[in-house]
């Protein structure tokens, strides 16, 4: 960063090359993989990065300042849906697909999609960060701006939920008592 | 110990060591784990494979080449300290502010202020105030008429308090005063009678 500070552009190019798929990924997951937002947002984001380097405390976790960054973004624009139209995207899972227990992996993708979709925002973050960026719980916290209890309720949650949710396509009779056990016992 | 979801997350039931086999069996099954194993496998594969264009990419360098912060704004007096003259300039100024100075103080006339002149008027007024005052006056009579008959029965210090009449050997002799008649009789005067009468009666 005080490379880039310096206006070193090679410094940038790797930076983006580190970051760039990572985050663009990010806004793809939770942009409700509308891939024009995600793109525009990590422009947006790399362009913060570009103008405003001072922005960034070197005391802090860089990966973790640039998802705070981008949680900023989504927040944003999770206010703007809000006072907008529904999402289109964003509507319960197809409970109506049955699908056979040995079901293709890309519809079973697709009812995970849905499954998550159907989260509220901070758990859907929570989430996706946890299980899909593969952060920890602290870094969630540091993240989210809040207490590292509150990720774990909230990561909980958001399995539970999505548990309950696949729990047709599982064809398990049992699936949310078992994820019920093992995630208050052991996350 | 990891806790089992984040296991799952990360290794079937067939790749977790004996120990680990064992802490999940002790709170699940194998089948119940596996699914939880898939679960978030796939949620952790799910989308990604998603890639930024290219043209993303070159955008971003591009701004990054072409990009010139504009200078912070500093306060004003750190960039009026941050000005630079020449020596001459400054010691020119400083000689010229002198010069002023001294010529002001030999130029400027003597400014006798007058003393103010103060003038007092003072003014009377008078102010009437009128206050009526109402008086009432009640006034009683006594009367030494006697008592009617059935008032007699009265206090006697009330009777005492009536006047007694008089009696007839306190009024000193009066003499009637004899009538003689003077003048003529009105009958005996026509013309007067004629006055005092209607013509016809």
């Amino acid at each position: 960063m005080q490379a880039i500070a310096r206006r070193d552009e090679q410094a940038f190019a790797e930076l983006y090359e580190r970051y760039g798929r990572q985050m663009y990924r990010f806004f793809y997951r939770m942009l409700w993989r509308d891939a024009g937002r995600a793109e525009d947002f990590t422009q947006e984001l790399f362009i913060k990065i570009i103008e405003r380097p001072e922005a960034y405390d070197p005391a802090r976790s860089f990966v973790t300042w640039l998802y705070t960054l981008s949680h900023n973004l989504c927040k944003n624009e999770y206010r703007r849906q809000a006072r907008s139209v529904l999402h289109l995207s964003r509507v319960q899972p197809d409970r109506e697909t049955d699908l056979p227990e040995n079901a293709d992996q890309e519809l079973l993708e697709k009812q995970l999609r849905a499954a998550i979709d159907a989260l509220p925002d901070v758990h859907r973050l929570c989430f996706i960060l946890r299980y899909q960026e593969e952060r920890s719980l602290q870094e969630i916290a540091e993240i989210m701006a809040c207490p590292e209890g509150t990720v774990k309720s909230r990561v909980h949650y958001a399995v539970q939920k999505i548990a309950a949710d696949m729990q047709h396509v599982w064809g398990a009779q049992n699936q949310s008592e078992l994820y019920k056990n093992l995630i208050i016992k052991y996350l | 110990m990891k806790e089992i979801a984040t296991l799952a997350a990360e290794k079937s039931f067939a790749e977790l060591d004996t120990r680990e086999r064992e802490m999940v069996l002790s709170v699940t099954t194998e089948a119940d784990y596996e699914q939880m194993h898939r679960l978030l496998r796939n949620a952790a594969s799910l989308d990604a494979r998603a890639a930024p264009p290219h043209a993303l990419a070159a955008r971003l360098h591009q701004h990054m080449a072409e990009y010139r912060p504009t200078p912070a704004k500093q306060p004003f007096l750190r960039r009026l300290s941050a000005i630079r003259v020449p020596a001459w300039q400054a010691a020119a100024a400083v000689l010229f502010a002198l010069a002023i100075g001294q010529w002001r103080k030999t130029e400027a006339p003597d400014v006798v202020v007058p003393a103010p002149l103060v003038q007092t008027i003072v003014r009377t007024d008078t102010v009437f105030l009128e206050k009526i005052k109402w008086k009432e006056r009640i006034v009683f009579r006594k009367s030494a008429s006697p008592m009617p008959a059935g008032q007699e029965n009265i206090s006697p210090g009330f009777a005492a308090e009536i006047p007694q009449p008089v009696p007839a050997t306190h009024f000193l002799p009066t003499s009637t005063p004899e009538y003689s008649a003077s003048g003529t009789p009105i009958g005996e005067q026509p013309e007067l009678l004629q006055f005092f009468t209607q013509p016809g009666q």
